[in-house]
């Protein structure tokens, strides 16, 4: 198997060498023969002919060299080569590869997963058209902090005078007791989204339809679409789930459709809704006691910026402010409401409440698993070193034969970096199933994905540790004493000088 | 490591660029050229005019391919890419300013 392997990979740069270099043995030899044609027709005997050709080329076997270098074939060449002794020498000591590895690729698959939590909770797009033009409408507070509830007539003011927005949506939340069938009820998480608000995020059901404008209204009949979750769990995800009828604090309401699998809600602070219907119900339904409030979703218009939007948003707001306060409200209560601003954030990705309670507990789990990735790192550097000075031995008859210092260090740096890419694929694999657990961990709903983003940072983080691990001992293995290492006296001397990169 | 200095540095990429912005042509064909329209003043060694065309491959400013030759000979013709189209303009403007520049001094007095 072994030696399946070293020959594959010797029998493909060969072949890949080869080729090139039969092409410019070909060139030359075509250049070397036009010469000698012209050389005898100049009127030279064809010995004479030959030799003056062969004398005007030069050293073939320079030229051919020249050539590969320009094409960056002899550093591929030797980059192949080190590689296969960085394989070889790895797999002469399997235990401090395996060592090395899982404890690199362990580290490197904790900071992957908490990554790809936060990658989830900050930068991932909602599954809504054109996500990025998706803006947030909130309440910056005089005493500090935001609040991303309105007054439902300022949500009014708001959709009726603005003319910086496509289209504006009103959503709020809250929990619901349901049953199905008489069962026993259960408590469910449930959204309340204006009519177009579907329209507006660009979200199509996979089954059935989503409610009109025209259900928003006092007096229809209740209808709701359901999330894709919840279809499954409690419908199995049957077809025929449209039309049947749920019932919650003695409305019936109807089932008109199903949300895709990848639209969690507009969830701030509340998970995602497994029942949503039209807003117009929030006033019948909510448990809330502050009364109905609505939360702003929007999309920026083509030709408005978030500034624009933002000042347009706070003359509309202090005008609809000010006709709201109560006359008999207490002067310095009056003087608090009024104070208040109107900011515009992206809403589109990631998801900014989930963000704002998690970001604690994020920042000490991130800063816990690159600690690790640290501890990890100076472990395998010290054997790493520990093994360089084993090997001085190896390393001074390679430099007596020949090798220079920096090529000491490329040797050693790739036995490193393939430590550090086989640790980065343990690290994405370990990552893959601890983040289901994590997810879990924290509470936070909805998948986290591995997607190029995650990838990318493992990369990254694989590469900065090849460094940090690897540059050190390859210099300093390189450079102590290299003369010494052929008479076997130099190891307890580097050995001492890695007491101090002991950790852990 | 025979390197021609009859030819200022990095003028002979030029000399390249310019001999097959016409028509592909292959290695000996450029060196007679070059010759050729020089009126035998300038003569490309091969030992810089392969690792050249090699160079300027790898930039990805030339490309090349077999092919016949009229006397029906199989040989490997270089040809111009967009790049390297690009490439030749730009050469050429900094040698035209350069020339002129050192017209100006020799010729002074």
């Amino acid at each position: 198997m072994q030696w399946a392997d070293r020959l594959r990979l010797r029998w493909s740069s060969l072949r890949h060498r080869s080729r090139v270099d039969a092409e410019l043995g070909d060139e030359l030899r075509f250049h070397l023969e036009q010469q000698i044609t012209e050389n005898l027709e100049a009127g030279l005997t064809p010995e004479e002919a030959r030799y003056r050709a062969l004398r005007s080329i030069g050293g073939i076997a320079n030229l051919q060299e020249e050539c590969r270098d320009m094409r960056r074939l002899n550093l591929m060449d030797s980059f192949m080569k080190d590689l296969i002794y960085a394989g070889r020498t790895l797999r002469k000591s399997p235990l401090f590869a395996v060592v090395a590895i899982l404890s690199l690729g362990f580290a490197i698959g904790a900071n992957a997963a908490v990554f790809s939590v936060i990658n989830r909770l900050l930068l991932a797009p909602l599954r809504v058209a054109d996500p990025d033009t998706l803006v947030a409408v909130e309440r910056v507070l005089p005493a500090g902090g935001t609040e991303s509830e309105f007054p439902v007539a300022a949500f009014e003011q708001f959709r009726d005078h603005n003319r910086t927005f496509s289209g504006i949506a009103a959503w709020a939340s809250s929990r619901l007791s349901v049953s199905l069938n008489g069962e026993p009820a259960e408590l469910v998480d449930v959204g309340f989204y204006s009519g177009d608000a579907f329209a507006v995020l660009g979200v199509e059901p996979i089954l059935g339809r989503t409610f009109t404008s025209a259900e928003d209204h006092a007096g229809q009949d209740a209808v709701a679409v359901i999330s894709d979750r919840y279809w499954r769990r409690r419908f199995a995800g049957s077809e025929t789930v449209l039309n049947r009828k749920i019932e919650t604090k003695g409305v019936v309401v109807t089932i008109i459709g199903v949300l895709p699998p990848g639209f969690t809600g507009l969830s701030e602070m509340t998970g995602y809704p497994d029942i949503t219907l039209p807003f117009v119900w929030q006033s019948r339904f909510a448990l809330n006691d502050n009364g109905v409030h609505a939360n702003i979703a929007a999309r920026l218009s083509k030709k408005a910026t978030i500034e624009q939007a933002q000042a347009e948003a706070n003359v509309i707001f202090s005008r609809v402010t000010q006709q709201l306060i109560d006359p008999a409200t207490p002067e310095d209560r009056k003087r608090e409401l009024l104070a208040q601003s109107v900011q515009i954030r992206p809403a589109g990705r990631g998801d900014h409440g989930q963000w704002e309670r998690y970001k604690l507990r994020l920042a000490i789990l991130m800063g816990a698993v690159a600690i690790l990735l640290l501890i990890a790192c100076a472990n395998v550097a010290n054997l790493t070193l520990a093994r360089g000075a084993a090997r001085q031995r190896e390393f001074a008859i390679r430099y007596a034969i020949g090798a220079g210092r920096l090529h000491l260090i490329r040797q050693l740096l790739t036995e490193s970096l393939l430590l550090g890419v086989s640790s980065g694929l343990v690290g994405l694999w370990m990552a893959g199933w601890a983040r289901s657990g994590l997810a879990a961990l924290l509470g936070t709903e909805g998948s986290v994905a591995l997607d190029g983003r995650v990838l990318a940072f493992t990369t990254a983080v694989s590469i900065a540790s090849v460094i940090l691990f690897g540059l050190a001992p390859a210099v300093r293995s390189s450079r102590a004493g290299l003369a010494q290492g052929l008479t076997g006296r130099s190891i307890t001397r580097v050995l001492s000088g890695a007491r101090g990169l002991v950790v852990a | 490591m025979a390197k021609s200095t009859d030819l200022v540095q990095g003028t002979l990429d030029l000399l390249i660029l310019k001999t097959i912005s016409l028509e592909p042509k292959h290695g000996w064909a450029i060196a007679k050229r070059i010759q050729q329209v020089s009126k035998e003043v300038l003569q490309v060694q091969q030992g810089s005019l392969y690792p050249a065309l090699h160079r300027l491959e790898q930039q990805a400013w030339i490309k090349s391919h077999w092919a016949e030759t009229e006397t029906g000979r199989k040989a490997k013709f270089y040809s111009l890419t967009k790049a390297g189209r690009t490439q030749m303009e730009k050469e050429l403007a900094s040698w035209d300013r350069l020339s002129a520049g050192i017209n100006l001094v020799v010729r002074e007095v």
